[in-house]
């Protein structure tokens, strides 16, 4: 019932137990970072060569690299698993016992969602966040080409505040996803087969400007415009709107659009009683 | 203005502090006759008499103008004897029938058993009480809330112990108490009392600090209990409460849970397909197949079978069953080298199977017959067999 009012102590409580249980499962949080960073270290190498640059960079002062392009790409795919990895605990709620527990507490089912987005938000801004301060640093110690991004206070708070878009995004995904299921093992499967692609197609990995069916795809994901949006926030310099990057207001808006009717479907879901949630 | 002032007994104010009352104001509207309107306020008892006249004015001014127009008004008390209340519930899976017309009515401050074997039901009234799952057929109130449309003031007055746990396994004690109690909006000072007076109150105290995962599973229980009764409910449903506790953490929960009951004046609901707990039980609800088999009190419901029970274990126990038949002249059933006979006339028939048997016999008791019995004879099945429709 998405007019349940929110608690909004529930909420802070419920999310403060999502952060306590992600951070003291260590393999998680190693998880969740370390394989996209190894991906843009081991891809960045592998592709600098035969990489050419979308024609959105010729503005830029600098040659774009393909350790450069993959950024934003690569924040994206941190949000996305820790997103993954914060939902997968419905499941294991469901599986434990433990959300039983909360579904026949006097708590709206809004603030369940509420709280679950907000655990998944802040773990997966918080590691993206690093990681597109830190990883621009990467060539001083010699494991990649050099990449021309220096941080304003402005565009990193910015970058900070379309994060969370994203990652509520990709949580209240997550979330929808993770609810109906009962094992972790399914989730792996639609994470191979929908949300693994779903992240190559959103112009993250490779630029698809002119490709046919594939640069439909890519303009239909609404991942693209958060990863275009991340990309536009890397430089000083507005760059130029073509097929592949939208153009800003394009990329909060539908950023936007699918945070809040995710969110809203979530608590959708929630609010149903059935069988499904008693273990 | 009709005088809406209830005269409630001081006995009845006594034993029925902060319930809320029910009011039915009748109003008629000048252009139809037959709408009515009902309304509900928490009263504050314990003066012998509480004041309807505030939820007549609620309604009134809910209604706005159209109900000025009000003729008679009739404040009447619809009194609240029972804490939870089933009408002619019926739930199905599919084609199954996991209850089939199932009424009852809990007293406050009882321990109330619904007693079956796996597959009789027990676990989805349960989860119906509990608001987990819909209503399908029939009605049920906790607490005077109904559980489809007040399920937030129903799951206000629950506290809920499953039979899987529902403790957080990677937090700590204090941990799980405080979200918890968080949840049900308790909130600093008051909160972290709470928390120390349960672990206090369940002896878990040393261990506040401990990872729920690396205790025992009695430990786990009473953090689970201690978790349940954070919020102080009206109303504790338990299902099997003590399944994989060894006897002596059993009994301790036991303990606790009759001191929280006398103390609290807890109302608790237990689903158990033990024996023992349900004898603990003030009423007790028989289940079988999702039929009601029958309710009352144990004695109540040992009186409603004749005679005591002859419990006789024998050496080679199966070769002489029939010739044991016979000299009862009646039922007489065997499980392992236990042969249980219906006494008519105890004394007589003891001196016969002694003298029958002799040195045969390893040991010989005569007994009321236990909740066990009348379940089997009144079903014809044993409470440890599964349910032939068993599923949840």
């Amino acid at each position: 019932m998405p007019s349940d009012p929110v608690q909004f102590n529930a909420v802070v409580a419920l999310t403060k137990r999502e952060l306590i249980r992600f951070l003291r499962q260590r393999t998680r949080v190693i998880g969740a970072a370390g394989q996209p960073i190894i991906f843009w270290i081991l891809f960045g190498a592998g592709l600098r060569s035969s990489f050419t640059a979308p024609s959105w960079a010729d503005g830029l002062s600098h040659p774009v690299s393909y350790q450069e392009y993959f950024l934003p790409g690569v924040a994206a795919l941190i949000v996305l698993f820790t997103a993954i990895f914060s939902t997968i605990s419905s499941i294991e709620d469901r599986r434990d016992g433990f959300l039983q527990g909360i579904l026949v507490a006097p708590v709206s089912r809004l603030s369940i969602v509420l709280s679950k987005l907000t655990a998944g938000t802040l773990l997966s801004i918080l590691q993206a966040g690093l990681f597109l301060l830190i990883g621009p640093l990467i060539s001083a110690i010699g494991l990649g080409s050099p990449i021309e991004v220096t941080w304003s206070v402005t565009r990193m708070l910015m970058a900070t505040g379309f994060l969370v878009l994203i990652a509520a995004e990709l949580t209240a995904l997550g979330f929808i996803i993770a609810w109906p299921m009962n094992s972790t093992q399914g989730f792996h499967a639609v994470m191979s087969i929908f949300l693994m692609p779903m992240w190559l197609v959103s112009g993250a990995f490779f630029p698809g400007g002119d490709s046919g069916w594939l640069s439909w795809l890519i303009r239909a994901n609404p991942l693209t415009y958060g990863v275009a949006g991340l990309r536009r926030l890397l430089y000083d310099t507005t760059l130029p709107v073509t097929a592949e990057l939208p153009s800003m207001l394009a990329c909060v808006t539908v950023t936007a659009i699918a945070t809040v009717t995710l969110t809203l479907l979530s608590a959708w879901l929630v609010s149903r009683r059935s069988v499904h949630n008693v273990t | 203005m009709p005088d809406g002032t209830i005269d409630v007994s001081a006995e009845f104010a006594a034993s029925y502090k902060c319930l809320p009352l029910h009011f039915l104001v009748e109003t008629e509207r000048r252009d139809r006759k037959d709408l009515h309107w009902r309304s509900s306020a928490t009263a504050p008892f314990g003066h012998g008499s509480c004041d309807a006249r505030p939820a007549i004015f609620e309604t009134l001014a809910t209604c706005g103008e159209a109900w000025l127009d009000m003729q008679s008004s009739v404040a009447q008390r619809i009194p609240m004897t029972s804490i939870a209340v089933a009408r002619n519930v019926r739930y199905h899976y599919g084609n199954r029938a996991a209850l089939d017309d199932v009424t009852l009515s809990v007293a406050a401050g009882t321990l109330f058993g619904l007693l079956g074997p796996n597959g009789s039901g027990k676990t989805t009234l349960f989860r119906l009480l509990a608001t987990l799952i819909p209503m399908q057929s029939g009605e049920l109130t906790v607490c005077g809330f109904d559980v489809t449309t007040q399920q937030t003031s129903v799951r206000r007055q629950l506290g809920v112990t499953f039979q899987s746990p529902a403790v957080d396994v990677r937090l700590t004690v204090a941990e799980n108490l405080k979200c918890h109690g968080s949840i049900y909006g308790l909130s600093g000072a008051m909160l972290n009392n709470r928390v120390s007076e349960m672990l206090q109150q369940f002896g878990i105290l040393d261990r506040r600090h401990s990872i729920v995962g690396t205790l025992s599973g009695g430990l786990k229980r009473r953090v689970e209990l201690a978790k349940g009764m954070m919020h102080s409910p009206k109303v504790l449903l338990l299902d099997e409460p003590t399944s994989g506790l060894d006897p002596r953490a059993r009994q301790e929960f036991w303990e606790l849970m009759t001191a929280q009951q006398k103390m609290q004046g807890t109302t608790i609901i237990v689903a158990t397909h033990l024996m023992p707990e349900a004898e603990l039980c003030d009423r007790v609800l028989l289940l079988d197949r999702g039929r009601m088999v029958a309710e009352g009190t144990q004695l109540e419901l040992q009186s409603r079978l004749d005679g005591e029970r002859l419990t006789v274990r024998l050496r080679d126990a199966s070769n002489h069953l029939d010739s044991l038949r016979t000299m009862i002249g009646g039922h007489a059933e065997l499980q392992g080298d236990r042969v249980t006979l219906r006494a008519s006339n105890p004394a007589e028939q003891i001196r016969e199977i002694i003298q029958a048997f002799g040195d045969q016999i390893l040991s010989l008791e005569l007994t009321k017959p236990s909740l066990e019995d009348v379940f089997l004879e009144l079903t014809g099945r044993s409470l440890s067999q599964t349910g032939d429709t068993n599923a949840q």
